[in-house]
This record gives structure tokens, C-alpha cells and sequence, in this order.
């Protein structure tokens, strides 16, 4: 059963008392919820995901849940917040800004717990049985592109976190809605009116946020792992042409190791997993300021399998 | 880290020559990259982006110790120029601060 199949009252009801679970790529996830309203987040970005009915068997790798305040603070000014295992790590956001303090909280859960696989900060997109992995940092271009692309027929695995598995040699799908930033929204209405995109909330520490509704392709074939063929690090910049060039293979080695979260902590694991991915990769960077140009660079890119 | 040399009898160390080693280190894994290696010390954690002669440094380090002259003379570089044996004890002390390579006593 996936959880759109499950009528508001069912999953209110269920965010209120014992909570739900649900499956996100290689994760478990168990949320719990009082925030009114907050079930339409899930039945509008998680409808497809599958979710799992009590009694329960299986051990949720994430144990979460969102508080609204208490006392005074459920009149005035009321807030959000954040617990990851009963513990929060964000000071509390407006109420109305639950859905973007899940996300947030959802990736902080993510990058913490996930030391078993090599952690990227990328977009991971699928084309052709093959993975094209866009590295970089927050302003890159990264959830931008990953947006477009995934509305021009890739499948996305994930728009923040690349979760290579060094055993399997793929990266895990990990699809959960995109979040855009500021002008990417605007950006991204005008690149195709089909996109689904939430409301926005604005004055959050990155700005004005709206999260996009992935493609139900990227969350129905969120079992399968994808082996890295294109490893492309973009830029963005204003009015700058658009050009795609190869880089050294160990510059790119320096750039992806750099670009990972957990690459130290890893050890050997992860430095043979970054050789397996430059090994198996073209090496590439892209420069754009156009964001048409950008996507059909990347369409003409991963058109041929290497 | 580092072996000092024995003290001579006035007690104060003896400076340099001393011989380089790789020793019983654990093996550096190796990824050659074009004309360039990407290596990972067990040792320390620490991946390097070394060139070839770094490479052949290391490999002849792991079999012998050797002073700067004869590393030069093993890899047939000419050590009777000042600038080439400035130039590899150079990279040795490099090497040795980055923990590749250790030094021993003559």
C-alpha cells in the first residue's frame, strides 16, 4: 500500500498515534506528526512510496518527528520543530514552514546516518540504465538542473545526496521531492508549466523554498541501483556561455573526494570507491547560465553510452 | 615518527646523512590516473596526487633504504649535480612530513 492510498483522516490519524513508516530508497523511515495540515505534504510529494502497516518487523532507520510548540507559543507565533530519535537539531521553524523543516531535518537525518555508503553532496540522475552524477556545491546549479532534467525524462535518484555503495558499485535511489531556491522556481515554472511545485516559504535561512513533485517513474523504480557513467560538476553563472569540457581524472578524483561528506571517515572504502567511479566515468565540468542550454548539453552528453 | 639518528658523545644528535625508508609500512594503494598516481596511506587515511617519480621513489623506499645519492643513482638520475640532490632531498623531507617515508640511521 502507498501512502496516497491512505484517506487524510487514515493518515492523520496515523502521523498522531503510532505513526508511519515508509520506505525511501535504501531507508525506513518512521514519522510521527501533530502539525495540522502537514499529512498534505506527504500525500502530495509521497504519494507512491510504499508504507509499511503495523505491526511492524522491520528496523525504521529513522525515528522522526515534528512537534508544534506548546503553551503560549501555540497562539502566538507558533512553531515547528524538528526531532531525529527525540533529539532536535534545529531551532524551531513557523509553524506554517513544516514541510521545508521535514526536508531539512529529513537530509540531516540522511547525511548523519548513512556511513555505509559514500556520501556525495550531488544530484544523481538516471538515463539509459546509467547514472549521470552532478556534484556540487549549494549555488552550483545542482537542484536547478536536476529539476530540469528530471522533467525531460531522466529518472532522479536523489537532487542533494549521491549515496554511492562501494560493495554494489551503484548509486541508491533516493527520490524525494527537489527543493528550489529563490529565482530556480520561476525558473523552473517557465522551463515546463507540467511541473508540480509546492507553495512557497518565504524568509527561510535559504530564502524563498518551493519543492518540486518528482516524476512517479524516479519513485516507483526506487529499488534499483545505477552504475556511474558521467560525473559532470556544474557552475552556474549569469550570462555566462554554455560549455561542457572534460577535465584530468585526477583533478576529478580531487573534486569528488572533496565534494564527499563522509570521504575521510570511510577510509580506504571510500578512496576505492571515488577510483571505481573516476575509473568507470567521463570526467566533465559545466559552465551555464542558460538553463535550456545546460540540459540539452547534458541530453546530447548521455544520448551515447560510453 | 621519525628514528633519530644515535647521539654521538657530546650528546647532541647527529645531523644528516641518514637513509630513507617505506619499512614495514602497510602497502600504499595505488590508482595511476593518466601520468599522474592517486595513492591512499592506511597509515594515516590521507590520499596523495603524486607523479611518477614520486611512484618510483616510493617502490624502491619499500625495498631498501636509501640516502638521497643513492635513490638518484638506483633510478639512474645524476647525482654529481648539486641541484638534482637538493631537489630529492627535497621531496624525501616532503615525504617523510606527510608520513610516506621514514627515516633510519645510516
Amino acid at each position: 500500500m502507498n501512502i496516497g492510498q491512505l484517506s487524510s483522516r487514515e493518515l492523520c490519524n496515523q502521523l498522531r498515534s503510532t505513526g508511519l513508516r515508509w520506505i525511501l530508497g535504501p531507508f525506513i523511515v518512521h514519522l510521527r506528526s501533530r502539525v495540522p495540515d502537514f499529512f498534505q505534504h506527504l500525500q502530495m510529494f509521497y504519494h507512491e512510496n510504499e508504507i509499511l502497516e503495523p505491526p511492524w518487523d522491520d528496523i525504521a532507520d529513522f525515528h522522526a518527528s515534528l512537534h508544534p510548540s506548546f503553551g503560549l507559543r501555540r497562539y502566538w507565533r507558533p512553531k515547528v520543530s524538528f526531532r531525529l530519535d527525540g533529539n532536535s537539531f534545529f531551532t524551531p521553524f513557523p509553524l506554517s514552514h513544516a514541510p521545508p523543516m521535514f526536508e531539512w531535518g529529513m537530509n540531516m537525518a540522511v547525511a548523519s546516518r548513512s556511513n555505509h555508503y559514500l556520501l556525495l553532496h550531488a544530484a544523481v540522475l538516471e538515463k539509459g540504465g546509467c547514472a549521470l552524477v552532478l556534484p556540487g556545491t549549494p549555488g552550483s546549479g545542482k537542484s536547478t538542473l536536476s529539476a530540469a532534467l528530471s522533467l525531460r525524462g531522466f529518472r532522479l535518484l536523489s537532487d542533494e545526496f549521491g549515496l554511492y555503495c562501494p560493495q554494489k558499485k551503484v548509486f541508491m535511489a533516493n527520490a524525494r521531492p527537489v527543493g528550489l531556491k529563490n529565482e530556480s522556481i520561476d525558473v523552473i515554472r517557465a522551463f515546463d508549466p507540467r511541473a508540480v511545485l509546492s507553495e512557497e516559504y518565504p524568509h527561510t535561512r535559504k530564502g524563498t523554498v518551493s519543492f518540486l513533485r518528482v516524476p512517479v517513474g524516479s519513485v516507483q523504480q526506487i529499488d534499483f541501483g545505477v552504475v556511474p557513467r558521467w560525473i559532470v560538476f556544474p557552475t552556474f553563472e549569469q550570462q555566462s556561455a554554455t560549455y561542457l569540457e572534460k577535465i584530468p581524472a585526477g583533478e576529478g578524483f580531487l573534486r569528488l573526494a572533496a565534494n564527499a561528506f563522509n570521504y575521510e571517515t570511510l577510509g580506504q572504502s571510500g578512496f576505492g570507491g571515488i577510483a571505481e567511479m573516476v575509473r568507470d566515468s567521463q570526467m566533465m565540468q559545466l559552465r551555464f547560465g542558460r538553463l535550456d542550454e545546460a540540459v540539452a548539453e547534458l541530453q546530447n552528453l548521455t544520448s551515447v553510452t560510453p | 615518527m621519525s628514528i633519530l639518528a644515535p647521539a654521538p658523545d657530546d650528546g647532541f644528535p647527529l645531523p644528516t646523512p641518514h637513509r630513507w625508508t617505506r619499512g614495514k609500512c602497510p602497502p600504499l594503494v595505488h590508482v595511476p590516473l593518466g601520468d599522474h598516481h592517486m595513492i591512499f596511506n592506511p597509515m594515516s587515511g590521507h590520499t596523495h596526487w603524486i607523479n611518477e617519480l614520486v611512484v618510483d621513489i616510493l617502490e624502491i623506499l619499500a625495498q631498501h633504504p636509501m640516502d638521497g645519492r643513492e635513490l638518484m643513482t638506483e633510478m639512474q638520475l645524476d647525482p654529481a649535480e648539486d641541484s638534482n640532490l637538493a631537489e630529492m632531498e627535497r621531496i624525501l623531507n616532503e615525504l617523510d612530513r606527510l608520513g610516506l617515508i621514514f627515516p633510519v640511521a645510516s
